[in-house]
């Protein structure tokens, strides 16, 4: 349980460092990829709605904390993309990546969205017809990232738990 | 069933914090504990990232040369045109230098001030949606303040809005947030310039003035009594003509690219008073006594700055008089602009 919630703080930080220095100029339509985003929906997806609810929030706050929009509205956009991920993940009977892939991408879609959403009620900018194109942008990047991001968070995640009932190896569990 | 209220419970708490949150941030504005919390945050992870944007520079900059080679060749050609073309136009261009010091020597006019900045380099982006800010690695310690403004070759590429010891935050010029006077076109019209996020730039022609500007008309800063921002620095230029009467917003085409800053400069030095205008006797027998005016003011300021840029501190001093557009100000058609050169 320590080691699963150290390796989501190591995951989490090295996300936020690749977005912030790595990921932030490869834009379209004014949209960088996050792989914050993506870490959060992996491990929603892997863990369920509890852990992506806790971890979203989590990563969604220090993003506020380390960024120059208003304090909680990342946490909160996070922790909903976390907690439906999870939740989606009940339903969803799909193949193992094929099931990554939709999560990722409806999760960066979600993610966009969300903060559009924020950004309109508080008066930031824009309109809901400018909104298209950013929105689509994130989730083109979500499904270009997840097949990396998603399956390599569940084999870090298996590697944890050796000793579990369920069988977690590579590359489907 | 406790696996299943769980998350859901889990999700009403935390949602229900981050509103909270936001609530908070909402009222306190920039000031108070959040914020300190922020900038402590800031501080903490600004080292870390500046050590991943030096490791990972180089690798970069491989990519992008290796992308950039045909874009190369086309450059250096078009540079090689250009040089032949600046060459041709050096021998007028002294002849105007040699004439316009003369000029100034004629009026006892004293050189125009500069003013003094520190260099930085821009370390990160925010995470997360909005990004219309940078992190620089220079702060406080720097003497660097909210408030200034923050330039690279270009022109104005935003505003300091926190600053904690070794790292500032700046807020892009095209921030949804981002207001700038300005003054536009030949006549140099007031107008103000709104930052549009993910929409072009716009500019709200404030003057109540009858006329015709043209796509590619020059915008530059306004300097105002109470801000730190000086006059005369390029901003962005028009992308569409328009009729000042008739258009209430221009689209306009910022000098900067903001997706490619690296290095920038922050001015950290504007004497408060506004630029001097050209002066003549009457001024400068009033600038004696009255210690505030432009005239008095601008001398102790020259010392001061020339003391400053030869600190040990890596300072650049940016002279105003070396920039073409840097003279052109709006209340005085300036007979001795050095804008004949362009």
């Amino acid at each position: 349980m320590i080691l699963r919630g150290l390796l989501m703080a190591v995951v989490a930080a090295v996300a936020l460092l690749v977005d912030t220095v790595v990921l932030a100029n490869l834009t379209l339509a004014g949209v960088a990829p996050s792989l914050a985003v993506m870490t959060v929906v992996g491990f929603a997806h892997a863990e369920g709605p509890a852990v992506g609810v806790g971890y979203g929030f989590a990563v969604g706050l220090v993003t506020d904390l380390l960024g120059d929009g208003l304090l909680g509205s990342g946490a909160l956009v996070l922790l909903l993309v976390g907690y439906l991920t999870g939740m989606a993940r009940r339903v969803w009977t799909g193949g193992t990546l094929a099931g990554q892939i939709v999560a990722g991408a409806m999760g960066a879609l979600l993610a966009a969205v969300g903060h559009g959403v924020l950004d309109l009620l508080f008066g930031v900018e824009g309109t809901l017809g400018g909104l298209v194109p950013q929105v689509l942008a994130a989730g083109l990047f979500g499904l270009l990232l997840a097949p990396l991001v998603l399956p390599a968070l569940a084999w870090l995640l298996a590697r944890l738990q050796p000793d579990q009932l369920v069988d977690r190896t590579w590359p489907s569990w | 069933m406790a696996d299943r209220r769980r998350p859901t419970l889990l999700l009403a708490v935390l949602a229900f914090l981050s509103l909270v949150l936001m609530t908070l941030d909402f009222r306190e504005d920039g000031e108070g504990p959040l914020a300190a919390v922020q900038d402590t945050a800031v501080s903490l992870f600004a080292p870390v990232q500046e050590l991943a944007g030096s490791a990972v520079r180089p690798l970069e900059r491989a990519v992008e040369t290796v992308g950039e080679l045909g874009e190369l060749r086309e450059r250096n050609e078009a540079l090689e045109a250009e040089v032949e073309e600046l060459r041709r136009r050096s021998v007028p261009l002294a002849d105007l230098e040699r004439e316009n010091e003369r000029l100034r020597e004629l009026l006892d006019m004293r050189e125009r001030y500069d003013f003094e900045t520190v260099a930085a380099r821009v370390i990160a982006r925010p995470p997360g949606a909005s990004r219309w800010s940078v992190l620089i690695d220079a702060g406080t310690d720097h003497g660097i303040a909210p408030g200034m403004v923050v330039i690279d070759g270009h022109g104005v590429a935003g505003t300091v809005t926190r600053a904690t010891d070794g790292h500032a935050r700046v807020q892009l010029a095209h921030a949804p947030e981002a207001r700038y006077a300005v003054r536009v076109g030949e006549e140099g019209y007031d107008a103000l310039l709104s930052g549009g996020g993910h929409r072009p730039m716009e500019l709200q022609i404030i003057e109540d003035a009858e006329a015709q500007l043209d796509a590619g008309d020059e915008i530059l800063t306004r300097a105002f009594q109470g801000t730190s921002i000086p006059d005369g620095l390029p901003v962005g230029r028009l992308a569409e003509g328009g009729a000042t009467d008739r258009t209430p917003l221009l689209t306009v085409e910022p000098a900067v690219d903001f997706g490619a800053l690296d290095l920038v400069q922050v001015v950290v030095d504007v004497p408060e008073a506004p630029p001097p205008e050209v002066l003549d006797e009457e001024d400068e027998g009033d600038a004696e006594g009255a210690e505030d005016s432009d005239d008095g003011h601008e001398d102790d300021d020259a010392d001061e700055v020339a003391d400053r840029a030869a600190a040990p501190i890596e300072r650049l001093a940016v002279t105003r008089a070396q920039d073409p557009l840097a003279s052109v100000t709006s209340q005085a058609p300036a007979p001795l602009s050095p804008r004949a050169t362009r």
